[in-house]
């Protein structure tokens, strides 16, 4: 049983959050989780909103202490990206809100949607 | 009889490589990718590089190519592909108390593990890490378990029990072995097949960049409502504020299961986010039973600002109630069914127009069904990639999306297999199609129309 993850990553913690990426992960690709920023909040600051299906487990590795991956990581700048994560409740929609400071992971299984409680909108044409 | 066997044979073998199947544009060799459609039955996709997907709302990160089958199904093209198994060989790490064997012609093998660096195994390699391989794998230990990794000193792919034989498919490595996971512990095995798949695969290794498998009507999704028929679940968050039980009931209408709201404090209900637009109609649906009286509301979740509303359509005592609301707002908002006593719902349907149209049971946004209607499987694209390796050049490219709508055109070099963001199927042939190849594509896929 997987849960969908919609996560709002800053343009300027990209390459930190990859590198979280990469540590709990599920393999070395995991490092490209975060691409272009192509979404955009009502204050102009760009995320990179990427959203998909993991284990549960992956909430709890995600705020656990971090171990390093067999293929190696940036430790400091995943330590770095993880004290930002905020774990999102849908039932309080401010914890929802993107922000330049913080990466937000969202659980709902409309990815449209949590988007819109990130109030972010796609810099690309739908 | 005899004549029905032949038709039917007929009828098979234009489903798979006849005359009128896109795997004729290939028979020229041609490089090209072509998945034909997405259903899990069909055994050609998997969640990361190697468990099946099975289902809607499962990840699809491999789907194989068809293009080099011939209209042969995976089974057929797997017997006929040629013996790999001699590219084993015994790999110690470390100082086992126990070293592998390994026989290349009968594929016959046991391996040893003392501790995580001291293992031995059987290592297959060097292969190639932009194919697809079947590890036709049996464990024929008792106890332990068999795994397949990257190597034997890497992560494990996947998992055997002891007597479980499997076929296993791989992609993503030029190294794969056969080893156990357990300290102190030998495990026995018979690879029966090492098969590389013919065609080129799309393979996308990052998790979140991965598309969802889905499966919609034909025709594709009208209701835009979650869990349609499933009110107590989680998707059905909004209170409104003053709140509300909500209890199922054992009593169905049309075969649909109605759900008890009882209000507990003021003006309360059920109710969901929805994606708005300003000046666009909507149409609610949905039977309702109740005693007082029950609005429809759509707006902010508390009601102290904006929103429209409109009365359930039918008198007390139940029936199916629909009303139609336009919206001066844009953006995320909450859609409900308000009283201040109790009421009974079910099948909630919210569309775009002015006019119900039949009803569509919505599970979540990957599963959707409705009466007398064919399923279609398809692949969601939520800024996801499913990349494919092709010879740079010109291309045919002609896709297919969830409401039946097919673009045939030409891209240059390709790297990606997703057009649509609900793509039933796509080709990828290099060369330009000709018209005549385009009514061939446009006539297979009327079948998803």
């Amino acid at each position: 049983m997987s849960i969908r993850i919609t996560i709002a990553c800053p343009e300027a913690l990209i390459a930190d959050a990859n590198q979280l990426a990469r540590c709990i992960g599920y393999s070395e690709a995991d490092q490209w989780t975060f691409d272009a920023a192509s979404y955009e909040d009502a204050s102009g600051n760009r995320y990179s909103v990427p959203s998909g299906l993991v284990d549960p487990a992956f909430l709890v590795d995600a705020l656990s202490p971090l171990v390093a991956p067999e293929w190696g990581a940036d430790m400091e700048a995943a330590a770095r990206a993880q004290a930002l994560v905020r774990l999102a409740d849908p039932e309080q929609p401010e914890t929802c809100l993107a922000g330049p400071a913080v990466i937000v992971a969202v659980v709902h299984d409309d990815p449209a949607l949590a988007r819109a409680m990130m109030g972010v909108v796609t810099l690309l044409s739908t | 009889m005899l004549s029905l066997g032949c038709s039917l044979t007929a009828l098979a073998a234009r489903r798979r490589g006849g005359a009128a199947s896109p795997a004729s544009l290939f028979a020229g060799g041609q490089p090209g990718y072509w998945p034909d459609g997405y259903d899990p039955a069909e055994g050609r996709l998997f969640q990361g590089n190697t468990t099946p997907t099975t289902s809607y709302d499962q990840a699809v990160g491999l789907a194989l190519d068809v293009s080099r089958w011939g209209g042969k199904a995976l089974a057929a093209v797997i017997a006929l592909a040629l013996e790999l198994r001699g590219a084993g060989f015994v790999q110690t790490n470390g100082s086992p108390a126990q070293l592998a064997t390994y026989d290349q012609s009968t594929g016959v093998g046991s391996a040893y593990r003392t501790n995580g660096t001291n293992s031995s195994g059987v290592r297959f390699y060097p292969l190639n890490p932009a194919a697809t391989y079947c590890f036709d794998v049996e464990n024929t230990g008792v106890v332990q378990n068999i795994q397949l990794r990257d190597n034997v000193s890497g992560s494990a792919f996947a998992i055997l029990a002891a007597g479980e034989r499997r076929k296993i498919y791989i992609t993503g490595s030029a190294s794969y072995a056969i080893d156990i996971g357990a300290n102190n512990a030998s495990g026995a095995f018979v690879l029966h097949a090492l098969k590389e798949v013919s065609g080129q695969r799309a393979f996308q290794p990052t998790a979140l960049s991965r598309p969802t498998l889905a499966r919609w009507p034909r025709g594709g999704r009208r209701n835009l409502i979650r869990y349609s028929e499933d009110i107590s679940s989680a998707a059905w968050p909004v209170d409104w504020g003053g709140g509300r039980t909500v209890t199922p009931l054992d009593e169905y209408v049309e075969g649909h299961r109605l759900y008890r709201v009882t209000s507990t404090a003021g003006s309360s209900g059920v109710g969901q986010e929805l994606l708005v637009q300003a000046g666009v109609t909507y149409t609610f649906r949905a039977w309702l039973r109740y005693d007082d009286w029950v609005v429809v509301r759509l707006g902010t979740g508390n009601g102290e600002a904006t929103y429209v509303q409109a009365v359930a359509s039918v008198p007390p005592g139940g029936g199916w109630s629909t009303v139609t609301l336009t919206p001066g707002f844009s953006g995320l908002y909450a859609l409900g069914f308000l009283s201040d006593s109790a009421y009974d719902i079910t099948a909630v349907q919210i569309e775009v127009g002015t006019t119900p149209t039949v009803y569509q049971r919505v599970t979540t946004a990957n599963h959707v069904t409705e009466a007398d209607v064919t399923d279609v499987w398809h692949v969601h694209d939520d800024d996801d990639s499913l990349p494919v390796a092709l010879p740079a050049g010109t291309y045919g490219l002609a896709y297919i999306d969830a409401a039946g709508a097919i673009t045939v055109t030409t891209i240059t070099d390709p790297a990606d297999t997703l057009h649509a963001g609900r793509q039933v199927d796509v080709i990828l042939r290099q060369g330009a199609f000709s018209a005549a190849e385009e009514a061939l594509i446009r006539k297979y896929w009327s079948r998803y129309q």
